[in-house]
């Protein structure tokens, strides 16, 4: 499968990966919005973990060139950090984690999991019907 | 004006993509290893000391990930492998669609391993599951023993993490026991390697490590069979992506 890619060269220096991000965001709200009948959305609302590569600021800048031409060119973007937060295996506390120190706040096991905080999604979408 | 709850990860059409992937080299018993590192820790000349070795048993195929250029994929040329470029140009990661393209250009039939050089970047391409068995991590004595702190992700997510260019210790203020302290915070299972691919020390230890994952590989597509004790971390994860659709 193809996926576009828009001209990249725009930026100067490494682009990271905000713009393929934003172009899956680009992907994943004009098929919501076909599938529910809309031509025009106001509100784009994604979440950013804070255990997952992504600058927020990057790709809000990224958002800014994916969204021209599309069902939501006008749409505010709303970009969200939703902290990390680990699940002890031993004694199944959770323990939100800032330091990236993958420990149980509780018990001090690290044998933890990351529960939330390390995906990046688009959470909803306001359209208009 | 009505809200619709989508909750739809950005990374699901690079993932559904490269589950793909892993289930075609899965029916053809290929083992996948993705190699990531920053720029200039090591991760060419640690194929260029691994390959002898390897080559003498097994069909290896390369995909080189590089922005530009072949400068990598020449330095691998002399080795009897089948080696594949793709140049991201401006992007600083691999990606699964990517990676289905590089495929048409291999017999599968024809590889027991397939080893991916990814883009030489510590932050990108850890988010970007290429539908590997294992992730190898390089990480050089240059760099500094404080890496793991700042750049969690991919140290979380690494089975293997090589440190390499040993040799260069004494002439660095690198310090080993704070390196692995941060390591282990992250990662407690990742065997940690320490090798000096130019100077040949302790090559055999990565060279184990990828014999041991193709010959797992081939059990799974044979027989099913799996009764060894392990030594190693190959680990058969998800990775680390939450499904929500």
């Amino acid at each position: 499968m193809m996926r576009g890619y828009l001209p990249v060269r725009l930026f100067t220096g490494c682009t990271m990966h905000e713009l393929s991000l934003a172009m899956s965001v680009r992907d994943i709200v004009e098929e919501a919005a076909k599938s529910n009948g809309s031509a025009k959305v106001n509100e784009v609302n994604i979440v950013v973990g804070s255990f997952s590569s992504v600058v927020p600021d990057a790709l809000e800048f990224a958002m800014e060139v994916a969204k021209k031409g599309t069902v939501f060119e006008n749409a505010r973007i709303n970009i969200r950090t939703e902290k990390a937060v680990v699940n002890c295996s031993e004694c199944g506390k959770d323990t939100e984690i800032e330091d990236y120190i993958f420990k149980c706040g509780s018990c001090g096991s690290g044998a933890v999991r990351v529960i939330t905080g390390d995906r990046m999604y688009v959470e909803s979408i306001d359209i208009e019907s | 004006m009505h809200y619709v709850e989508l909750e739809k990860d950005l990374l699901h059409q690079n993932d559904k993509l490269a589950e793909n992937i892993k289930n075609n080299m899965d029916d053809h018993g290929i083992y996948v290893l993705n190699i990531m590192s920053a720029p200039g820790s090591g991760k060419t000349s640690i194929l260029e000391a691994v390959l002898p070795e390897l080559t003498k048993k097994y069909r290896i195929g390369i995909i080189e990930g590089d922005m530009q250029g072949t400068a990598d994929a020449d330095r691998l040329a002399k080795f009897p492998v089948k080696i594949h470029q793709i140049n991201t140009h401006s992007i600083c990661h691999l990606e699964a669609a990517m990676l289905e393209r590089s495929l048409l250009n291999f017999d599968l039939h024809k590889i027991d391993c397939l080893i991916i050089e990814n883009v030489g970047n510590m932050v990108c391409p850890a988010d970007f599951f290429l539908g590997e068995d294992d992730v190898m991590m390089v990480v050089s004595i240059t760099e500094g023993h404080d890496k793991p702190h700042k750049y969690p992700v991919m140290f979380s997510k690494a089975d293997v993490i090589v440190l390499n260019k040993t040799d260069l210790m004494g002439a660095t203020n690198f310090n080993r026991d704070i390196f692995y302290e941060q390591v282990r915070a992250l990662n407690r299972e990742a065997d940690i390697l320490e090798v000096s691919a130019t100077q040949g020390t302790n090559v055999g230890k990565i060279v184990h490590f990828i014999e041991h994952g193709i010959a797992h590989k081939k059990g799974h597509a044979h027989d099913h069979g799996d009764g060894h004790g392990h030594d190693h971390k190959h680990h058969h994860h998800g990775h680390g992506h939450h499904h929500h659709d």
